[in-house]
């Protein structure tokens, strides 16, 4: 059992790799996949008809073998019973065989007979023949010859049945040579048979004549069906002639029997001419010419083993279906808990409830069920824990974000302000008390003014720079060679003094924001034109390179440059490469620009050289919808 | 405290403000009928004639309201709203001054039928230049248009 349910495994791990390997693309095409006719996908089933095929296998196996074995026995049984029956038989009427000549011998060796054959049957007439009548009273007896040195019959018995003249002794024999003291072979006259028992009449050594006794061949039904109970159901025994020529049922003779010349003493099997098959035993009989035959059909023989066959059969079906149901229900058993414990796990993907599996098992599947519910619950905790955690951050970032409206807000209002008075109330001053104050006064006013103003837009860049955060992306197909034109012409205003050359290249359109862009252009152009505009020729470049999953923008001047070693810096809030008294700006530009770009899913970068001039590029990825 | 005739009516809580404002439209000889009032409680006092201006002719409108929005207890928004539902007021053009730049702040005075909408820059000149371009603008082409 250990080895088989081991074996079973293998088998199952086999199965299963194999299966999988065949399945394995339909399970890709489609997940819940149809029953085929044992879907063997699900163990329900495949359990069952694994052992379905191995009780098969080794049913078939053990059963044909026990079968063949069975079978080779008893017919090897059988065989020798028919060998030892065939012996004792053949013993039997070899000694009524002898039994019967002596008897003969007797009556042939009475002073009549041998008188009457010395004198050629002149004397003793009478009793000689009173002798042949005696013989001849036993009814199963036909005639009595008494024959010469010739073999010629000289006497014969009264009121033979059959004519005396039919019946000749050297029909007895083989190549009609007389053998005195055996029974002589079977002779068929008008469907009936015969046999002889001659013995010699001796006269001292010398063979003065011949005494045959021809008698008939034949049983009575009763004696029959004894013999019958004596050698077993069954078995029918044929006598006949040793070289073949006659069979007989002891009655009458056969004709079914096959071509039988010699009869050994080995089991024969033969075929009847009506066509059953037959083992048999034959074998010789001795002071006679006869042999004999004890056959025993086919099926006879094989009867024990053919039952076992049928036994064997049925009791195998009978496993087979016990075990089946037997593996149905044990693999029903592990699949339908299972199968509660896949559909709880997939009620939990897919919704917010508390999934539980109920089974009363103490097995491995009832601690997977436990585990189960144990992970269930800390996910639906967890869950829940989380659900509230984010509401509860949202909740904190909307105040956060609340918060920092009011504050942009304050500062925007409350903080220019001042700034206003400070401005407003220096000119005022400048404007009033103009005369009354001297130069160095006024110029201290001036920087006042200067100053304030210069604060205040510092804040309104800083409140700019702030807001882009929680403004929403409002994307459309920009035409970017028009912006950037149009934000080279609403700057060139600012600087009267220089004459800025523009090389504009054709460069794509752009799916994104339109104000944010505009904001870019305006930073980027207008950074340009600050740091070329002291140059003899300021030259501006607008391009653009197309990349696989991005376009890159760029604006290249011929101006100040910077060093590559403050790169980094560029782009940062507050952080400036220059001094303010050279260039003007709140150091927020180019931290607005990058601030933009990222928003877009895209990057800034720049390359300079000092006193050569710098470009700026930044990129747009291309995934937008056109 | 009754005034007969106004013809600026400048709602503003910054006295530095208001003052730069005021000198403005003087400078502009645009002053002459102003009124110049604290906060938004007032300034709805004022136009609907209770409280301290109890029994002032509300029939007597001022040509235009110069308004602040971020003011204590009513704010300029709240006055806007208020001026341009009442039968009485609706039609008197409506100013907002303010330092603010909020958008929302622009989106709801428009909803609310604002005339204009100024952000006060920094510097004075600015101030001076866009208080007397509107005080101009809706004296001169309001009268006109009366």
């Amino acid at each position: 059992l250990i080895f088989s349910v081991k074996y079973f495994y293998f088998v199952d791990e086999l199965s299963t790799g194999l299966f999988l390997t065949y399945f394995m693309n339909r399970k890709n095409d489609d997940h819940k996949s149809t029953p085929t006719f044992f879907n063997l996908q699900s163990v329900q089933t495949r359990l069952p008809f694994l052992i379905f095929l191995l009780l098969v296998v080794t049913i078939i196996a053990f059963g044909w073998l026990s079968y063949i074995g069975i079978r080779k026995s008893t017919v090897e049984a059988g065989s020798l019973r028919l060998k030892t029956l065939s012996t004792q038989l053949s013993t039997m009427f070899a000694q009524s065989a002898q039994a019967l000549v002596q008897q003969t011998r007797q009556e042939a060796n009475k002073p009549a007979i041998k008188t009457y054959l010395q004198t050629a049957g002149r004397d003793s007439v009478n009793e000689a023949k009173a002798i042949l009548n005696k013989l001849k009273s036993d009814t199963t007896y036909v005639s009595i010859q008494l024959l010469n040195q010739r073999q010629q019959i000289v006497l014969q018995s009264e009121q033979p049945i059959v004519s005396g003249n039919n019946f000749h002794i050297t029909e007895a024999f083989q190549e009609n040579r007389l053998d005195t003291g055996k029974v002589g072979k079977i002779v068929a006259k008008d469907n009936k048979l015969y046999y002889s028992i001659p013995v010699a009449v001796l006269n001292g050594k010398e063979i003065i004549g011949y005494l045959v006794r021809w008698r008939k061949m034949q049983a009575t039904p009763e004696a029959i069906k004894r013999f019958s109970d004596l050698i077993g159901e069954g078995l029918t025994l044929h006598i006949g002639n040793a070289d073949g020529s006659i069979w007989s049922d002891l009655n009458k003779q056969v004709d079914y029997l096959p071509d039988l010349t010699q009869v050994h003493d080995s089991i024969i099997t033969y075929t009847h001419k009506n066509g059953s098959s037959y083992y048999a035993a034959g074998s010789s009989i001795k002071q006679t010419q006869w042999a004999l035959l004890i056959e025993l059909p086919k099926k006879n023989m094989t009867a024990a083993s053919d039952r076992f066959l049928r036994i064997a059969t049925t009791s195998g079906i009978i496993i087979i279906l016990i075990g089946i149901i037997l593996t149905w229900i044990i693999s029903r058993n592990i699949t339908r808990p299972l199968n509660k414990l896949i559909a709880a796990v997939e009620r939990m993907k897919d919704g917010d409830r508390l999934e539980k599996v109920m089974l009363t098992r103490k097995d491995e599947l009832g601690v997977l069920a436990d585990t189960f519910n144990d992970m269930s619950e800390q996910v639906y905790h967890s869950k829940k824990n989380l659900e509230s955690t984010v509401r509860h951050r949202t909740s904190q970032l909307e105040a956060s974000n609340k918060e920092l409206e009011a504050f942009s807000y304050s500062v925007s209002h409350d903080l220019r302000a001042p700034l206003r008075a400070i401005s407003g109330y220096a000119t005022i001053l400048k404007e009033d008390y103009e005369k009354q104050l001297d130069g160095e006064a006024n110029r201290l006013i001036d920087t006042v003014v200067e100053n304030a103003n210069k604060m205040g837009r510092l804040i309104d860049d800083l409140i700019s720079f702030a807001r882009l955060g929680r403004k929403e992306d409002s994307k459309q197909n920009v035409d970017m060679k028009a912006m950037a034109v149009a934000s080279f012409h609403e700057l060139e205003n600012q600087y009267p003094a220089s004459s800025f050359k523009l090389i504009m290249n054709d460069i794509p359109a752009c799916y994104t924001d339109e104000n944010l862009l505009k904001q870019v252009w305006l930073n980027l152009v207008g950074n340009a034109m600050k740091y070329a505009g002291g140059k003899p020729s300021p030259t501006i470049e607008i391009g653009s390179k197309q990349e696989l999953d991005k376009i890159i923008y760029f604006v290249r001047d011929n101006g100040v440059g910077f060093d590559m070693k403050y790169a980094h810096k560029l782009f940062g809030v507050f952080q400036r490469l220059h001094n303010s008294d050279e260039f003007e700006g709140t150091g927020i530009g180019l931290a607005l620009v990058k601030r933009i770009i990222e928003k877009q899913g895209g990057t800034v970068w720049a390359e300079g050289e000092t006193g050569k001039g710098a470009v700026f590029y930044f990129s747009l990825p291309l995934n937008h919808k056109k | 405290m009754i005034e007969n005739e106004v013809e600026i009516l400048l709602v503003e809580d910054n006295m530095a403000d208001a003052e730069l404002t005021i000198r403005s439209l003087k400078k502009a000889n645009l002053a002459n009928k102003l009124i110049h009032l604290k906060d938004g409680a007032e300034a709805l006092d004022f136009l609907f004639g209770r409280g301290e201006f109890e029994g002032r002719n509300t029939a007597q409108h001022p040509k235009v309201i110069l308004l602040d929005i971020k003011m204590p207890r009513v704010d300029g928004i709240e006055v806007l709203r208020q001026v341009k539902a009442h039968e009485l007021t609706k039609l008197i053009p409506v100013v907002i001054m303010t330092s603010s730049s909020e958008e929302q702040d622009i989106i709801t005075s428009y909803q609310l039928g604002v005339n204009s909408y100024v952000v006060k820059p920094v510097g004075f000149e600015g101030l001076a230049r866009a208080v007397s371009e509107l005080g101009l603008y809706w004296l001169l082409l309001n009268k006109s248009v009366r």
